[in-house]
């Protein structure tokens, strides 16, 4: 990610200097840009009128950076003078490479999904995962999509700690890593899912979440995942159709006994089983929902609904089994 | 007392028709009827309150537009009347032009003149106006209409705006009144100069405040609000206005230019010498170079172009074949004496009677196999040769031979060239003239894909005797003689053949097809092949891709280096070296002139502007990362509510610096739940704190929508009333204090989102 073409004000230009570099205007609200001037030729008072004209349209004034420090040298702009003109696009790229930085450091070569598991089997502690999950995600792309971009916001400040939807979004992202999805924007329509699933559980009363079987009759809960899409509404961002699906059916089940529509099998979204199973994962293996959850059969299941495209439906046995360790016995 | 006048727009719904009648017999109402839009501009110009209903929309907008003056104030109402719901964008814009509700057709009367009296009574009580110093009754309940707008997506209970994700807020700004007027809350006045800033705020790590406040690209915004300016744009390829192209552009100008020269000179060619091109060998091209040279290269190289064009018009006749009825399939054994008879003179009917014969499937299974069996010969043939050549121990003379031979069959294509009317009379009656035939395969098999369309014009030598034989029918023998007598004409004519030429190869497809064709006329083609030869279309598309690739590459490089050529200040008669201008060109030898130059760079500095930069986008996580802390402590903390609040007021601290005191209803009274205001905090207003909620409480527990003290955000102390709601029954409020920290409306729906936040905490029987 670097910066191709920088702002800056017409005010800079002066008249009667023949300029080597190429002046491209920018129409912003199009995203179109055209060449004002060739280099070699004169900058002139009519140019800057026709230029004027067209600042006060809004239409920017730019530098390729090809020509950058020619253009630099030639009207004395110093680096910081360009920066002010581009804080938004260095702060962008600033972030980027601070989260690469990061993400080179956090990858471990040496991780063992397998091993790590089993840690966690033995001692709750998520967190080897959840750097390595978190180390996944931040080299993702920040040009790509706002979903993308509002995900990895809120990975790199909840990812800190093994809070329970953190447990919950790693657990999700490693499902969905292991059935072959491999786009990023699908992974963290699933991340943010997981995250954001129960933001309404704050309008729910909080003495419900003390016993599993209040809580699972609560009607405040049965309407959570709409609730949820609720909250997510009023953040104005263009969240896509399949990320809503994914949160209002994270709690419906393959035989149509879930809720809150009552949906089967084959109309339920492949990420709400994800955010399903691996809720369930994690609520059983907290104690909070009792066990008996058959994951094998739960997960083999995944592989009809392929809705997120190619999937490896095959996840390797022992995987499954490692999983299905997180599970307390009946 | 006030006029209430009542306007009619016909024409009325059967609801409004029926109100009609309701408000002509009240006589505490002037109704009026209005037909044409005229008549309205007359009416409400004069009428001091007014309220309109149209059922119809179009009406509605005209007058909603063109009265905009007298109907768009507080003094008018406007409703539409419809059957069922508007479009968002329809709505919202209508709400821009004035329009206040939009009034389902299901609507009960009684609910239309409900709504018609509380707006007149506000007129009637003369407490429109808010009166400074006063509590607000009715005038605040026109300011709380307001407010709606913009907490309406806060009601919960509402279904119609939940889960409406598409739904864009209402662009109608809420008006902001000077709260500070009518406010009871008055800080003293040595209290109000900031101290609470300097207190201790180091329990709490504060937010750090960054200077970058990035924000998503306004889609609503119009692209065509950028008006280009129609003055002229020196040096610049778009020079009338800032209408930038879109990349690609220039290619299709281009394209475009190249059409024009095409429909100047490339008319329906019947040009007898276009065939004699092919003897022009390269001693030849240097007689014509002052011609050549002035051969616009973009002209000359154009044959990608020109192969998409052929393309797209092979495919379109690929379309219309697709889109005709399939034929009765007859049996092919029946066919075959058929084919025997008639193929001498009628090939076209042949092959109709035999793709009748064939399901596409079975035409698509022969023609590979006849690929793979043309392969197989066109290799036999090749060995063959070889074996040949080498038993004669002239392999040089029995290549030549070959070759002729080759070019026996190449030269049929520009003798077929002055069958285009027929060939053309004859694709329209046959679908399969696209198909393969088997010469065509040989050939294709024989050359690679680029000899094909480079070598063209020296492979297409046309022999005298291929003409005599075609030519009669038509315009009677050329001879060859004659022909190279006709060579000074050519000179002059000499850009156009090269057109004509490259037309002439765009035809490749087609003559070869033609040839196929003779050639079952002559009996020399076995019938078996007619049936199952077709060219495959994707084939050629694939091989024709390959092609551009090549070329496209090259097409530039090339274009440049007939321009250098012009600074070698070659005689008119040298040859051009193309391979050693190439070299030259590669390793930096050549030299552009000043000219070349400059449209080199202009080129250059085009293509730069086409170039994207990366989106900007917000990367803001919005606080809810709150949310989901809380999502983890709800479990924990499931019996200590205090806890929760006590969360809400660190998440309102830390993002906000702000202070919230919640209050909850129990026995019918608000009771304090939780005070965020500390002594270290606001240890000025903790002193004090009694007295300041004795003073305010009131106010607040009045408070029955979110409300800001200062919507513009302005005040140093921005008071937030937040109330609770379960079921449409107040449950408790929060009152937040905001140091000046909530600047625009983004932040203060995220402080509303953060107190939203403890709204179950309200629901439990017991907080406190």
């Amino acid at each position: 990610m670097k910066i191709v073409f920088y702002n800056y004000p017409l005010e800079i230009l002066k008249i009667g200097t023949i300029y080597t570099f190429p002046i491209f205007l920018l129409d912003p609200v199009t995203e179109e840009r055209v060449v004002f001037n060739y280099p070699d030729v004169e900058y002139t008072e009519e140019h800057q009128t026709e230029l004027q004209a067209y600042v006060e349209k809004g239409a920017q004034l730019q530098i390729h950076e090809q020509f950058r420090d020619e253009f630099m040298s030639k009207l004395s702009v110093t680096e910081s003078g360009l920066k002010n003109w581009n804080l938004k696009r260095y702060k962008m790229v600033e972030l980027f490479l601070k989260r690469q930085e990061e993400f080179e450091a956090l990858k471990n070569p040496e991780f063992k999904l397998q091993d790590t598991i089993q840690k966690i089997n033995h001692s709750g502690n998520y967190e080897a995962l959840r750097v390595r999950v978190r180390a996944d995600l931040l080299g993702f792309p920040l040009d790509k999509d706002p979903v993308i971009n509002f995900t990895l916001a809120l990975v790199e400040h909840v990812f800190i700690r093994d809070l329970y939807p953190v447990k919950n979004a790693i657990m999700a992202y490693y499902i969905a890593r292991e059935l072959g999805l491999k786009d990023e924007l699908v992974i963290c329509e699933i991340i943010l899912a997981a995250l954001v699933k129960d933001l309404s559980f704050s309008m729910c009363p909080p003495s419900i979440f003390e016993q599993w079987e209040i809580l699972k009759n609560n009607e405040h809960y049965l309407k959570h995942p709409f609730l949820s899409l609720y909250y997510l509404s009023k953040l104005d961002l263009p969240f896509s159709k399949e990320l809503k699906r994914i949160i209002m059916e994270h709690h419906e089940d393959t035989l149509g006994d879930g809720f809150p529509r009552g949906k089967k099998e084959n109309y339920i979204a492949l990420g709400s089983f994800i955010l399903n199973i691996s809720e369930q994962i994690i609520l059983s293996s907290t104690g909070i929902m009792p066990g008996g959850l058959d994951l094998i059969a739960v997960i083999r299941n995944l592989g009809k609904q392929n809705k997120m495209g190619d999937m490896n439906v095959n996840i390797p046995q022992h995987i499954l089994e490692s999983l299905n360790g997180l599970i307390p016995a009946n | 007392m006030i006029e209430k006048n009542i306007i009619f727009i016909h024409p009325l719904s059967p609801l409004l028709q029926k109100f009609l009648k309701e408000m002509e017999e009240d006589d505490d109402f002037m109704v009026f009827e209005i037909d044409a839009l005229n008549e309205y501009g007359q009416i409400i110009g004069v009428l001091e309150q007014s309220v309109t209903f149209s059922s119809d929309l179009k009406k509605s907008r005209t007058y909603l537009e063109d009265f905009s003056q007298f109907v768009k104030n507080k003094n008018s109402r406007n409703y539409l009347i419809q059957e069922s719901t508007m479009a968002p964008h329809l709505f919202s814009k209508m709400q821009t032009l004035g329009l206040n509700e939009l009034i389902k057709e299901a609507t009960e009367t009684k609910t239309l003149k409900h709504k018609i009296n509380m707006f007149f009574s506000m007129f009637e009580t003369g407490e429109n106006q808010i009166a400074i110093g006063e509590t607000p009754t009715l005038g605040a309940k026109k300011k709380k209409d307001n407010e709606v707008q913009r907490a309406q997506p806060l009601a919960f209970d509402k279904p119609d705006t939940l889960f409406n994700f598409d739904k864009k807020n209402s662009k109608k700004k809420a008006k902001t009144y000077d709260f500070d007027n009518f406010s009871n809350y008055k800080m003293k006045k040595n209290k109000t100069d900031m101290s609470f800033l300097n207190s201790n705020f180091s329990d709490y790590q504060k937010k750090a405040v960054t200077e970058f406040i990035p924000q998503l690209k306004n889609l609503d915004l119009k692209k065509t609000n950028f008006e280009p300016i129609t003055g002229v744009l020196k040096n610049n390829p778009f020079k009338k206005s800032l209408e930038i192209k879109p990349p690609g552009e220039l290619k299709r100008k281009e394209v475009g230019k190249f059409e024009e020269v095409k429909s100047l000179d490339g008319k329906p060619k019947k040009d007898p010498f276009a065939p004699m091109m092919g003897d022009m060998n390269r001693k030849d091209v240097g007689k014509f170079e002052e011609q050549t040279r002035e051969i616009k290269p973009h002209k000359k190289l154009n044959l990608p172009e020109l192969e998409l064009k052929r393309r797209e018009l092979a495919k379109k006749e690929v379309e219309e074949r697709k889109l005709k009825p399939k034929k009765k399939t007859t049996d092919l054994p029946e066919l075959i004496p058929k084919l025997k008879k008639h193929a001498k003179f009628e090939p076209v009917e042949v092959k109709k009677n035999v793709d009748r014969k064939e399901t596409e499937e079975a035409q698509e299974l022969k023609r590979k196999k006849q690929l793979a069996l043309d392969e197989l010969e066109l290799k036999r043939k090749k060995a063959k040769a070889f074996e040949e050549s080498m038993k004669d121990k002239n392999p040089r003379k029995n290549f030549e031979e070959t070759q002729q031979d080759k070019n026996k069959v190449k030269g049929q294509e520009f003798e077929e060239q002055d069958f285009d009317k027929d060939r053309k009379n004859f694709e329209e009656v046959d679908p399969n003239k696209n198909k393969k035939g088997g010469t065509f395969d040989e050939f294709h098999e024989d050359q690679s894909v680029k000899d094909k369309e480079l070598d063209l014009s020296e492979d297409s030598k046309p022999k005298k005797k291929n003409f005599q034989e075609v030519d009669p029918d038509k315009k009677g023998p050329k001879k060859f003689d004659e022909n190279l007598g006709e060579l000074d004409k050519l000179k002059k004519g000499f850009q156009e053949n090269i057109i004509d030429l490259e037309k002439n190869k765009g035809k490749f497809e087609e003559i070869e097809i033609e040839k196929r064709k003779k050639k079952s006329t002559f009996g020399e083609k076995p019938l078996e092949n007619l049936k199952s030869k077709s060219v495959d279309f994707e084939e050629i598309k694939t091989k024709r891709k390959a092609l551009e690739k090549q070329i496209e590459p090259e097409k530039e490089e090339y274009d440049l280096l007939l321009k250098y050529s012009k600074d070698k200040k070659l005689g008119p008669e040298s040859v051009l070296d193309y391979k050693q201008l190439h070299r030259e060109y590669k390793e930096g030898k050549l030299k552009l002139n000043a000219e070349l130059e400059e449209k080199v760079k202009r080129k250059n500095c085009d293509q730069l502007a086409l170039e994207k930069d990366f989106t900007l986008l917000d990367f803001d996580s919005y606080g809810v990362e709150y949310f989901i802390t809380y999502n983890d402590l709800i479990w924990k903390s499931a019996k200590k509510p205090q806890v929760l609040l006590k969360f809400v007021h660190f998440a309102l601290l830390k993002e906000f610096s702000a202070e919230v005191c919640f209050y909850t209803l129990q026995d019918g009274k608000y009771q304090l739940a939780y005070n965020g205001i500390t002594e270290k905090t606001w240890p000025n207003l903790f002193d004090e704190f009694e007295k300041f909620e004795a003073i305010n409480k009131v106010r607040w527990e009045k408070t029955e929508l979110p409300t800001w003290s200062d919507e513009t955000f302005q005040a140093n102390i921005n008071e937030f009333i937040y109330p609770y709601y379960e079921e449409g029954e107040s449950i408790g409020f929060a009152v937040a204090h905001f140091p000046k920290t909530i600047t625009n409306h983004m932040d203060a729906k995220k402080a509303e989102l953060l107190l939203n936040m403890s709204k179950g905490v309200f629901l439990e029987d017991s907080i406190l």
